[in-house]
């Protein structure tokens, strides 16, 4: 199957979600309500932690704000679009896998496409749109540029939480039932709503950098509040390559893990 | 078309102890599913895969998908190896399991063909003219624009044959594909699939309905514990088992001895001025209908209901003299 074949796949998956977005529209408001009101809170708390300390370990009001966005729609996406990786075991201990291994695609991708999810990302727009617009009264002016590689990495960030959390799942292959890992995956990523420089020492490099965690929203916000030529091409770019680095490690590991499980895979019923 | 030599599949079950212990030291026994099948399956072939539960019919079948892998034994679909060459192999596949969906929830039966589709590399066309044909056969076209979550089973059943045959496969991989259906629905389907047949498809049809498998497969394998037990015509093996169909046949107007008295085996019969009632046993080399015609002839016929010997009593039947050694 070509790159072209699997882009047509996904932008079907993607296209019959946010259409089916609307056969649930009054789910669907709800969710944007619950959104904004959850918006409302974090700003509360932020708020009250910039009055104790107005830069908070290197972090202002305005760059806080664009970093709230970008958690936002990293969240958003990976919600939207790779959450199921969490949940892969059970397609595994269900055998409902199997369904999906009748197609000629992989069924990786067949299960990522039935459970797309467009509304939740739709969902964070609105929040997300609410801190940058404060962010802006505040006098943040991004360049178009800037917006583009924080996007860039919001996207490739939350495809590689995606591999990370399949490849815990796809250890259910031989360990069974795998949800407390999933937890333990999701429990890391909370720290996505807090920059990665309230972490120190060995936590820091394991978590935000071999798990990618700083990639989650606090490089996205760096390159959207400071720019990327402040921020200096060099190291955006270095931090690109870290990120590519982490998604062919864990992409890899996951394919090993399909491979190998695939062959101990015993289906359901049979 | 499908060759399948000395198939066996061993599963490892965990012997379920206190918690603590299965924990420490788990404790395991081996429970051979399949234990050296072989068939073959010609294009054009229907044919019924039969057996108790737990005889080996869904691994056999996930087998011939390239879903599980086998122990040993050779599985060739299409002169290839589907563990090996799944994509290739499962292109030309279409595979129900009856009590597993191939449906998105959200979404509409219309954006999972469309979905489908692209999987298939299909034109919209072709889509568009399939669904035409399976609507003359199976009512579809009304529920295309419902959320699979809001579809009853019945419903979502046909939506699932749908999506199993919307790419015309040559290989039909069929467990359990009539659960849920009402019964004109299951008639269309079943006449859906003879219509496959007559084009040349290949059909595996793995149920427990005896009437689905005389009204679409001539042949049948039987499976128990793991092991083929019967590979022969349909007809061979209700000749083997013996004649205990019945047709119930109710009637207006007078039976005239005679015509009685030429009937094979009356197991009951009620006559009645307004509408009487009998009930025949068909022979094992006659078909339900020439015993109606027969009746139709001097009476006015109201209503007939077959009665088909349950499988089990088929099975037993097989099993009892496949200890003999005579099964075939």
């Amino acid at each position: 199957m070509t790159w072209r074949e699997v882009l047509g796949i996904v932008g079907k998956g993607l296209w019959a979600s946010l259409k089916a977005g609307a056969y649930f529209r009054v789910s669907f408001i709800l969710k944007v309500l619950s959104g904004l009101v959850r918006a409302a809170t974090v700003l509360v708390f932020w708020r009250a932690v910039l009055q104790q300390a107005p830069s908070f370990v290197g972090w202002d009001e305005t760059s806080i704000l664009v970093f709230l966005g970008c958690s936002e729609l990293f969240f958003g996406l990976q919600l939207a679009l790779v959450s199921i990786a969490g949940r892969f075991w059970v397609y595994i201990r269900t055998g409902y896998l199997d369904v999906y291994l009748t197609r000629p695609v992989d069924a990786r991708l067949l299960v990522a496409v039935a459970n797309f999810d467009v509304p939740l990302a739709v969902r964070s727009v609105p929040p997300s749109l609410v801190y940058f617009g404060l962010a802006a009264a505040n006098g943040w002016q991004p360049g178009a540029g800037d917006l583009l590689v924080a996007l860039a990495f919001i996207v490739a960030g939350a495809l590689l939480l995606g591999l990370i959390q399949l490849c815990f799942s796809l250890t259910s292959f031989w360990l069974g039932p795998t949800e407390p890992l999933d937890e333990f995956v999701n429990s890391l990523y909370e720290f996505g709503h807090y920059p990665v420089d309230t972490l120190s020492g060995w936590v820091r490099v394991l978590v935000a950098w071999c798990l990618g965690l700083g990639y989650v929203a606090t490089v996205p916000a760096r390159c959207a509040a400071r720019g990327v030529a402040a921020l200096g091409l060099d190291t955006v770019c270095a931090l690109a390559v870290g990120l590519a680095g982490l998604v062919m490690v864990w992409g890899g590991l996951s394919q090993l893990l399909w491979v190998r499980g695939r062959e101990r895979y015993e289906g359901f019923g049979g | 078309m499908v060759e399948v030599r000395e198939l066996r599949k061993t599963y490892r079950v965990l012997n379920r102890r206190t918690w603590w212990r299965d924990l420490v030291r788990p404790e395991y026994r081996f429970v051979q599913a399949l234990r050296g099948v072989s068939f073959t399956l010609r294009p054009g072939e229907s044919v019924a895969y039969l057996g108790p539960n737990g005889a080996g019919k869904s691994s056999t079948i996930k087998c011939l998908a390239g879903i599980i892998k086998p122990d040993s034994g050779t599985v060739r679909v299409f002169q290839q190896d589907p563990w090996q060459r799944r994509t290739e192999v499962l292109a030309r596949i279409g595979a129900v399991f009856g009590q597993k969906s191939l449906l998105f929830p959200d979404l509409t039966l219309r954006d999972a063909l469309d979905i489908y589709r692209r999987v298939y590399g299909l034109r919209r066309r072709d889509v568009d003219e399939f669904v035409e044909e399976f609507d003359t056969h199976v009512r579809v076209r009304h529920l295309l624009s419902k959320p699979v979550r809001r579809l009853s089973l019945g419903e979502r059943m046909r939506g699932e044959l749908m999506a199993a045959l919307v790419h015309d496969p040559d290989l039909l991989l069929l467990d359990e594909p009539t659960i849920g259906l009402d019964l004109t629905t299951r008639e269309g389907f079943l006449q859906l699939l003879r219509r496959r047949v007559d084009r040349g498809r290949t059909v595996l049809l793995a149920t427990h309905r005896l009437e689905d498998v005389e009204a679409v497969c001539r042949r049948a394998l039987l499976l128990s514990s793991g092991r083929l037990i019967y590979d022969g015509s349909v007809d061979d093996l209700r000749r083997k088992v013996g004649g205990k169909r019945s047709a119930r046949v109710r009637y207006r107007g007078r039976l005239p001895g005679a015509v009685a008295g030429s009937l094979p085996v009356i197991r009951r019969h009620q006559p009645s001025d307004e509408e009487g009632e009998v009930e025949v046993e068909v022979p094992p080399d006659a078909r339900p209908s020439s015993v109606v015609a027969e009746l139709e002839a001097v009476v006015e016929v109201v209503e007939v209901t077959v009665g088909y010997p349950r499988l089990e009593h088929v099975l037993q039947t097989v099993f009892a003299r496949t200890e003999k050694g005579d099964a075939g």
